[in-house]
């Protein structure tokens, strides 16, 4: 449904003979390759990544623009099938939409006709819960993410930030385990997007969850995450895998020498990836192929 | 058709004779009372209509605006009027709402089932392409003269139009909003009743809106060919009985209808929210 598989020689059998081990991991992504078709051409937008995040880990992707970040996230959340490899979840293997992950997608995908509680119950509608309940639970969550009072309101009324909110209390109210952030602050200014950063790392430690987080913001993956993965740009390599070892709590308005050089040590890496995106334009992809000859 | 009144300031600042654009004069009294151009035209064309009428044209063509007026009233005196204007309406109310029913259920059917698209779209299409007029006889065959043969070619002419407009919206469902149906476990049905159909509200009224007016004319239509009541049936006897002032007088009561019934969707189009 969502892109083409190019090759998928791996079979199911072989996936899950491969599951029996490293079952700790909430997540774990082997040897994932997806090439994307488009208008008769071949685009590599992940290759080879390997990548597992543990119980309560927080995880996040770095990578150039169009790298293949979301594509990654796409995968785990099963919308996209990747072309080899295979991507385990809670120790199951993911096939097909993979509803054990709270996905907070790069554009927050509210239903505009819905309210904000009406929207943020709409998982458990979907599972059927009844109707008093998923009040209960929409309006507990709301409260949560700081929205209580915007029950009534519908996402059109909200500011961008608020209804980034929306979506995280979305993800958030089927009590999954495992969320999975696209910029998820992306698009705000600069103190709502520190307060929602202080609210996710509470929300993250108090509930114990896994994240994978993608980013932009360096000062961001830092501070939120225990590991930084540094990604290539398309197709998307794995060049770093860098641990942070600050104390926490953390937070992103105070940084520490140790901040500023994991700081720096990330940005090299990226940087070299940013400057070979220069030289290369005509192996960008489909957009901005479209611009060159 | 646009009487704008320029809003305070605009209209001085830009235009005062230097603009590149030629300026358009219109006169003082036009801009005062909008409205009043087109009622005078119509005024005047009714006017010339009645002078016309029985001197230079013969009054068995065309009726004289008097003759029609007089049959009106003769025609409200008696019920007559009402009489098939009630069947008209109620014509038009029930192959509206079956036609709704069924142009909307089919397209989130075909618009969110793959295979069904496949196996029904080309019968769709089919039936789309068969001049609806075309089919009266067959229904005069099933259902006789009447009331249900004008129903059913209402039903056909506005379903076609409710059914087209939904798909085209169904179909066109953002991938953002199907992919979080998907995150969220959402079966096919709640995908289709919960996502693409919300969704597509818009294409649904409109398709809603255009098919009332379809409605009318199929149901208008259906009475001329294939009824004994409604204003279309009106029109009909009238001209075998060679009486033109009773045709005018079933047209004039159409097109009011037809226009009340306009301003009525659009009033309840721009009061839906979406
Ligand atoms: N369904 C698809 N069909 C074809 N090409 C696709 C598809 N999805 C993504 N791509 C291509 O894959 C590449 C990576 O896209 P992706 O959205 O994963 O990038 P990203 O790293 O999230 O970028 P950004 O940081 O700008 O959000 C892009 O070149 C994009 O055009
Ligand atoms: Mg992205």
């Amino acid at each position: 449904m969502n892109g083409r598989s190019l090759n998928a020689s791996t079979t199911w059998n072989d996936m899950q003979a491969d599951m029996g081990c490293g079952s700790k991991d909430a997540l774990s992504l082997a040897d994932i390759t997806k090439t994307f078709r488009y208008r008769g051409e071949w685009y590599p937008t992940v290759a080879d990544t390997s990548l597992s995040a543990r119980d309560g880990e927080v995880v996040s992707l770095v990578g150039p623009s169009g790298c293949g970040k979301s594509t990654l996230l796409n995968m785990i959340a099963g919308l996209v099938v990747p072309d080899t490899g295979h991507i385990a979840c809670g120790g199951d293997v993911v096939r097909g939409p993979n509803t054990r992950v709270g996905y907070l997608t790069q554009d927050d995908a509210l239903l505009p006709w819905r309210t904000v509680r009406s929207n943020v119950a709409l998982p458990l509608e979907i599972r059927g819960l009844p109707r008093s309940e998923r009040r209960a639970r929409a309006m507990d969550i709301l409260g949560q993410v700081g929205l209580g009072g915007f029950e009534r309101h519908y996402p059109a009324q909200l500011s961008g930030g608020m209804r980034k909110r929306v979506s995280l209390a979305r993800t958030l109210v089927s009590d999954v385990r495992t969320l999975l952030l696209d910029e998820p602050f992306g698009a705000l200014d600069a103190q709502t997007r520190v307060l929602s950063q202080r609210l996710l790392t509470s929300l993250v430690e108090r509930m114990q969850l896994t994240v994978v987080l993608v980013t932009h913001d360096l000062d961001e993956a830092i501070t939120l995450s225990d590991r930084v993965v540094v990604l290539s740009r398309r197709p998307a390599r794995i060049l770093d895998v860098v641990s942070i070892p600050l104390a926490r709590p953390r937070d992103v308005t105070e940084k520490s020498s140790e901040h500023m050089h994991l700081y720096r040590q990330i940005w090299t890496t990226l940087a070299e990836q940013l400057e070979v995106k220069q030289e290369s334009e005509r192996d960008l992809g489909p957009a901005a192929r479209s611009e060159g000859e | 058709m646009s009487n704008q009144i320029p809003a305070p300031g605009t209209a001085q600042s830009g235009a005062v004779g230097m603009s590149m654009r030629p300026k358009r004069v219109r006169p003082r009294i036009a801009q005062a009372v909008p409205g009043i151009v087109p009622l005078a035209s119509v005024a005047l064309f009714l006017v010339v209509w009645e002078l016309s009428s029985g001197t230079l044209i013969s009054s068995y063509f065309i009726a004289s605006p008097s003759a029609v007026w007089q049959q009106l009233i003769a025609w409200a005196g008696d019920g007559y009027l009402a009489k098939h204007l009630v069947a008209t309406l109620s014509g038009v109310a029930l192959s509206f709402v079956v036609a709704s029913i069924v142009g909307v259920g089919l397209a989130v059917v075909l618009g969110s089932s793959r295979t069904a698209d496949r196996v029904l779209y080309p019968f769709v299409v089919g039936g789309f392409t068969i001049p609806r007029i075309a089919l009266a006889p067959l229904f005069i065959v099933w259902f006789g003269v009447g009331f249900v043969p004008a129903v059913a070619l209402g039903v056909l002419t506005a379903f076609f139009m409710v059914f087209f407009n939904a798909y085209s919206g169904i179909r066109n469902t953002s991938q953002a909003l199907l992919d979080i149906s998907q995150i969220l476990g959402a079966s096919r049905i709640q995908r289709a009743l919960k996502f693409r159909l919300p969704a597509s509200a818009p294409f649904v009224f409109e398709g809603l809106r255009v098919g009332a007016i379809y409605a009318f004319h199929g149901v208008v239509v259906g009475e001329i060919v294939a009824s004994s009541t409604g204003l279309g049936y009106v029109i009909i006897y009238s001209a075998t009985r060679a009486n033109p002032a009773g045709v005018f007088a079933g047209l004039v009561v159409i097109g009011l209808l037809a226009t009340v019934f306009v301003a009525a969707l659009n009033w309840a189009q721009r009061h839906t929210p979406g």
